[in-house]
């Protein structure tokens, strides 16, 4: 479902009147009539309403011999929010180019030169520059702390608190036979 | 003119339009927003169409069976035309159209029984 069908959905779901039928269409098919009898509406407003159902795909009609007879979409609802949730936004490419934009302002103003000039305050912005030194650090090869320490001092003086901190960010991993990057998720 | 009649049935005008704009509190509240947009239109045909012709025609100073009878026309040519728009958007299976014009009908049929019952036009 895209996020314009997902929000005409959720829009169109946002009227008692249209939950009413499609409660009593939970229960069985149903015609206009008996539906308008029902909730005490007239046929005219339950049509209205149908026609928007029937637009999002909550229900379907078949004409019998002397009604049209409309039916639940069950399939519609079967799928949970989290589905929906889950689906690609038509926003995602905006907001990668957003995050990027923003990633480069930070590496911008932190690293002058291709050194560190101060470690940020704001964890965000710390995590973005880390990530920034991470990749100085090849995949795959284990590294011991003097390595560790020489490459983060090409970048900063203050290289114990780097290392310690792109240990807690994930970043790097250590144990006795020494230290490797940690691919961020989507980065090389 | 008789104007008892008169303030009779602008009162009448008022005082459903005044009913039907507390049901569409009622049906916001309710969370039933389709619905109660179409009942701000019955209220406008009420309050804003009907109203507003019958004030028109009483600018002009006339007679009683004047006033009977350009109102009753008045009534008629909206039924007309309703009743036209109704019946093309049957044609074409516009659901939203065929609630507004039959809301618009169901408040004039109300009207013109008032106009009738005040001034006794014969049906």
């Amino acid at each position: 479902m895209t996020e314009a069908n997902a929000i005409k959905l959720f829009k169109c779901l946002a009227d008692k009147s249209r939950l009413q039928i499609l409660k009593s269409l939970m229960q069985e098919d149903m015609y206009v009539e008996r539906l308008a009898e029902r909730l005490g509406l007239t046929p005219a407003t339950i049509s209205f309403h149908l026609k928007k159902l029937a637009e999002i795909g909550a229900v379907t009609s078949e004409k019998t011999q002397y009604y049209t007879m409309y039916s639940l979409c069950r399939d519609t609802f079967s799928m949970t929010i989290l589905d929906v949730l889950k689906e690609q936004s038509d926003e995602a490419e905006l907001q990668a180019q957003r995050e990027r934009a923003y990633r480069q302002k930070v590496i911008d103003a932190f690293f002058e030169y291709g050194r560190l000039k101060s470690i940020p305050a704001q964890r965000k912005k710390e995590r973005i520059v880390l990530e920034e030194i991470t990749r100085a650090f090849e995949p795959g090869r284990i590294y011991s702390e003097r390595e560790v320490n020489i490459i983060i001092a090409d970048y900063n003086d203050d290289f114990c608190t780097i290392r310690r901190d792109m240990i807690s960010e994930r970043l790097l991993d250590r144990d006795s036979r020494g230290y490797w990057r940690i691919f961020p998720e989507g980065r090389t | 003119m008789n104007m008892q009649k008169s303030e009779a049935f602008t009162a009448f005008l008022d005082q459903r339009a005044a009913d039907i704009q507390k049901a569409v509190v009622q049906l916001n509240e309710d969370h039933r927003t389709d619905e109660a947009n179409f009942e701000k239109i019955r209220a406008n045909i009420f309050h804003q169409v009907i109203k507003t012709v019958f004030l028109a025609l009483q600018r002009t100073p006339r007679t009683e069976p004047e006033l009977r009878a350009l109102m009753d026309a008045r009534l008629v040519m909206f039924e007309e035309t309703w009743k036209g728009s109704l019946a093309k958007a049957r044609e074409h299976n516009n659901e939203r159209r065929v609630l507004q014009e039959e809301v618009k009908l169901e408040a004039l049929k109300e009207i013109r029984q008032k106009f009738e019952e005040l001034w006794e036009v014969p049906v």
